[in-house]
């Protein structure tokens, strides 16, 4: 080899080809044993003197020296708490070809890394759970119980370190390998878990589907693990507001074919949800309708119960008031028998919200009321969600105190996120004309969500009520930006122009605005607002005909 | 050969790096671009071997994946200690009052990472990222007390988005108005500069060696190969260091046991 080698570097087709032949001319030059030792620890993502002796146990007695001599290989680094890794270029060339060689292998190799790494996982369970129940016996006080809990947690970390989530991914990493369907169902189920976060930046997804993903990338994985990485990848760009790509996404793992009941079911759901975001609701009420029966031959009550809650928020979006009751009445005894608090609370807002756009606001009010105990049982933003709902209602009743004193109610019981509800007091304080507590309000928001759509609503519309049309309009046009179908914005800039005379302008303005609205009822709170402001000012021009469009337009029901 | 023993040469980025220490030139931020195999990880030890004993310091690799922004303050809080992070433990505690978990029935490991997820816990993504501010702000108030502290983070490019997102933005902007805290990030991708720190910042790209320090690196490991041979090996792969290392190696291997 190495009187060639110059020779055949030249000749190499590309960089990586090159960098592979200097690879296997070190990897044929180590001795036999230690070679072994090489393959196999390029397998897991890091490796000491445990994981070696577990992917090969015959060197078992030599595995310290043998790591050793590997531990001075240039391509060997040390991998903080874990003891080493092979370097990421060198691993991806050694795998590569590992795979295409000695397919066989890999697969055991692979098998015995899962089989460490679960029984890592199960020890470090089995020793917690022995110690908490000594502790528990022991001591009878819940606070000093866990404190005493903490303490031992702390003081034995390398014991549990089967905790660790790298433990779980580098597991299941081995296992899509060794047993592809039990793989795809782990990625399945540890998604599960994992997609709920304390802190919502699903870092530990996010390294669990890039794990996965190397072999995605080069050809090992396929089939049901590959599009159960898939679909968490979208549920991921979702989380974080990243809807065109979310979308992308999903779109792509459709246009394969799986015969996996529950992902299909739940990727058209997700998917669903996304359309909803983007305000697409016939595409979203189709992913709906895709995976409902699918939800039910697999028996999954809450998918079911989520599904029809959903195809009842379409039809409530399009003011289809009858058609989405149904479905939330649908949905209601589903949540109620599996015990589903939240999904039974929310439901009923929906159908006081139904209730309320019916004008039958005294049924609105007691069905919103009635969710305040169900919510306190819950958590204390969803009991200030309850309260927030109930001051919508009053907001459309038109009983405007009665808003304001329910918003602030649910401001002051959970103060962790509030500024969608100061938004919605300070549009109350619009439709007053108090523009002094309106941009106090205001300001509040700001200061907690400084960029948000709605917050750029308000401070146009505020910026209108004391007649400063150019600044309302910088105003919408940023509410826009963040959301292009946003209709409110639109006939925010209509309103500017109207009242500034740009008559042409305004009614374009109000078109925009038209062509994205799905029912007639979001057109109320304008219409009503050019009915005061012709009330207002009897010979300002372009009101009649404005109005007239309003009145007269119809959904585009396709 | 470099001054330093057993180490191919990387004597300039070492130089740099001791002025931003010694405060011989203004940059406070190095941004380290380099392909896999530069040897800018072995680069990063030297860096810390340079700290030891002398500056506080804490380095971090991303390659070992899920490092959320909770175990990234966790770690360099461990590292340091907590008792020198009084802003941030009070911040943590007033974001977490009313919310408990109970481990008996749920076993995570790290106290402290919990308590900073919870801290971050918020329903809607403004608020959790006006909340982030707010405990970058308290991290950078504590870090201040020091008379100097250097922060390193290697492989930058398997950083999780978010945390890539949180320190090219409210971290790096807090380090730049922290006259005390050098930061240095390396990877092959690295933060794009922003407008508030780039004035303090240096880009340094990891270029390959020069043959005769691979000549020499042989010679000192008593590896008998020619030095054209050395040559033609170094220009293919450009002076990159970790394929040629890895056939100076073959070579010494197959001459042992010839």
């Amino acid at each position: 080899m190495s009187d060639d080698l110059l020779k055949n570097l030249s000749e190499a087709a590309n960089d990586d080809e090159r960098e592979w032949l200097v690879t296997k001319d070190l990897l044929d030059s180590l001795p036999e044993n230690l070679q072994r030792v090489a393959y196999a620890a390029s397998i897991p993502h890091w490796f000491d003197s445990k994981v070696l002796s577990a992917l090969c146990p015959d060197l078992t007695e030599q595995i310290e020296n043998l790591l050793e001599q590997l531990s001075h290989l240039p391509f060997v680094e040390s991998f903080k708490d874990r003891g080493f890794n092979i370097h990421e270029k060198t691993r991806k060339l050694i795998l590569d070809h590992f795979w295409v060689e000695d397919q066989d292998k890999y697969i055991a190799v692979s098998k015995a890394a899962e089989n460490y790494f679960d029984n890592a996982i199960k020890a470090s369970s089995e020793i917690a759970n022995n110690q908490i129940k000594k502790l528990k016996d022991e001591i009878k006080e819940e606070d000093i119980l866990q404190q005493k809990i903490q303490e031992w947690i702390d003081n034995n970390r390398k014991a549990l370190q089967g905790f660790d989530p790298q433990y779980q991914i580098e597991r299941i990493y081995h296992l899509v390998i060794a047993d592809p369907e039990q793989g795809a169902d782990a990625i399945w189920q540890q998604g599960v878990e994992w997609h709920d976060e304390f802190d919502y930046t699903y870092a530990t997804l996010t390294s669990f589907i890039k794990a996965i993903h190397e072999h995605i990338d080069n050809g090992r994985v396929k089939d049901r693990a590959k599009y159960w990485v898939l679909y968490w990848e979208g549920v991921v760009a979702s989380k974080q507001y990243q809807y065109l790509n979310a979308k992308k996404i999903f779109n792509h793992l459709m246009s394969f074919v799986s015969k996996d009941n529950r992902l299909w079911a739940m990727a058209n759901e997700d998917l669903g949800d996304v359309h909803n975001q983007l305000s697409e609701l016939p595409e979203a009420r189709a992913r709906y309708e895709e995976a409902l029966p699918l939800y039910r031959a697999i028996g999954e009550k809450i998918g079911e119960a989520n599904c029809i809650q959903a195809l009842g928020d379409v039809h409530n979006k399009l003011s289809e008031l009858p058609e989405a009751r149904a479905r939330y009445e649908e949905a209601l005894p589903l949540y109620r028998a599996i015990g589903a608090k939240i999904g039974e609370m929310y439901t009923i807002l929906n159908l006081a919200d139904v209730a309320s756009k019916e004008k039958k606001f005294d049924l609105a009010i007691q069905l919103a009321e009635s969710t305040i105990e169900t919510a306190k049982k819950i958590s204390p933003s969803n009991v200030a969600s309850a309260f927030n709902n109930l001051a919508n209602i009053y907001e459309k009743k038109k009983d405007y105190p009665k808003a304001i004193e329910f918003y602030t109610k649910a401001m002051e019981i959970f103060t962790g996120s509030q500024a969608y509800m100061i938004r919605n007091r300070a549009n109350v304080y619009l439709k007053m004309a108090d523009a002094e507590n309106a941009e106090k309000d205001i300001v509040r928001a700001e200061q907690i969500q400084p960029n948000n759509p709605f917050l750029f609503l308000r401070k146009g519309e505020l910026a209108n009520l004391k007649g400063n049309f150019e600044e309302a309009i910088i105003f919408f046009m940023k509410a826009i930006d963040i959301i292009p179908r946003f209709s409110g914005a639109f006939f925010g800039i209509g309103m500017s122009n109207l009242r500034a005379g740009k008559i042409q302008e305004a009614k374009i303005s109000y078109q925009q605005g038209l062509s994205f609205t799905d029912a007639v009822d979001e057109l109320e709170d304008t219409i009503e607002e050019l009915e005061k402001l012709k009330s207002r000012q009897p010979s300002l021009l372009g009101v009649d005909d404005i109005l007239e469009m309003l009145k007269t337009w119809k959904p585009d029901k396709k | 050969m470099s001054h330093h023993s057993n180490r191919l040469d990387r004597d300039e980025e070492l130089e740099f790096f001791e002025k931003m220490l010694s405060g011989g030139i203004s940059d406070r931020i190095l941004l380290i671009h380099a392909d896999g195999g530069m040897g800018k990880s072995h680069l990063l030890r030297e860096f810390v071997q340079e700290c030891q004993n002398k500056i506080i310091h804490v380095a971090m690799d991303f390659k070992s994946g899920g490092i959320s922004i909770p175990e990234l303050l966790s770690r360099l809080c461990d590292a340091i200690g907590w008792e020198h992070f009084d802003n941030l433990s009070t911040l943590i505690q007033q974001f977490n009052t009313g919310t408990t978990i109970n481990i008996s029935e749920n076993i995570l490991l790290g106290q402290n990472k919990i308590a900073i997820e919870q801290a971050l816990n918020a329903p809607d993504e403004e608020t959790r990222e006006k909340q982030r501010v707010a405990i970058t702000d308290a991290l950078f108030h504590d870090l201040r007390a020091f008379p100097k502290a250097v922060l390193i983070f290697d492989t930058f490019n398997d950083c999780d988005p978010v945390v890539a997102k949180w320190i090219s933005g409210a971290f790096l902007t807090r380090a730049c108005h922290a006259k005390n805290i050098i930061v240095v990030i390396a990877g092959r991708i690295i933060p794009e500069p922003a407008l508030d720190w780039h004035g303090i910042c240096h880009e340094l790209v990891l270029h390959g060696i020069e043959s005769k320090h691979f000549e020499e690196y042989a010679k000192s490991k008593g590896i008998k190969v020619h030095p054209e041979r050395i040559r033609g090996i170094c220009d293919a792969f450009n002076g990159r260091p970790l394929p040629i290392l890895n056939q100076l190696e073959a070579y010494n291997l197959q001459e042992r046991h010839s």
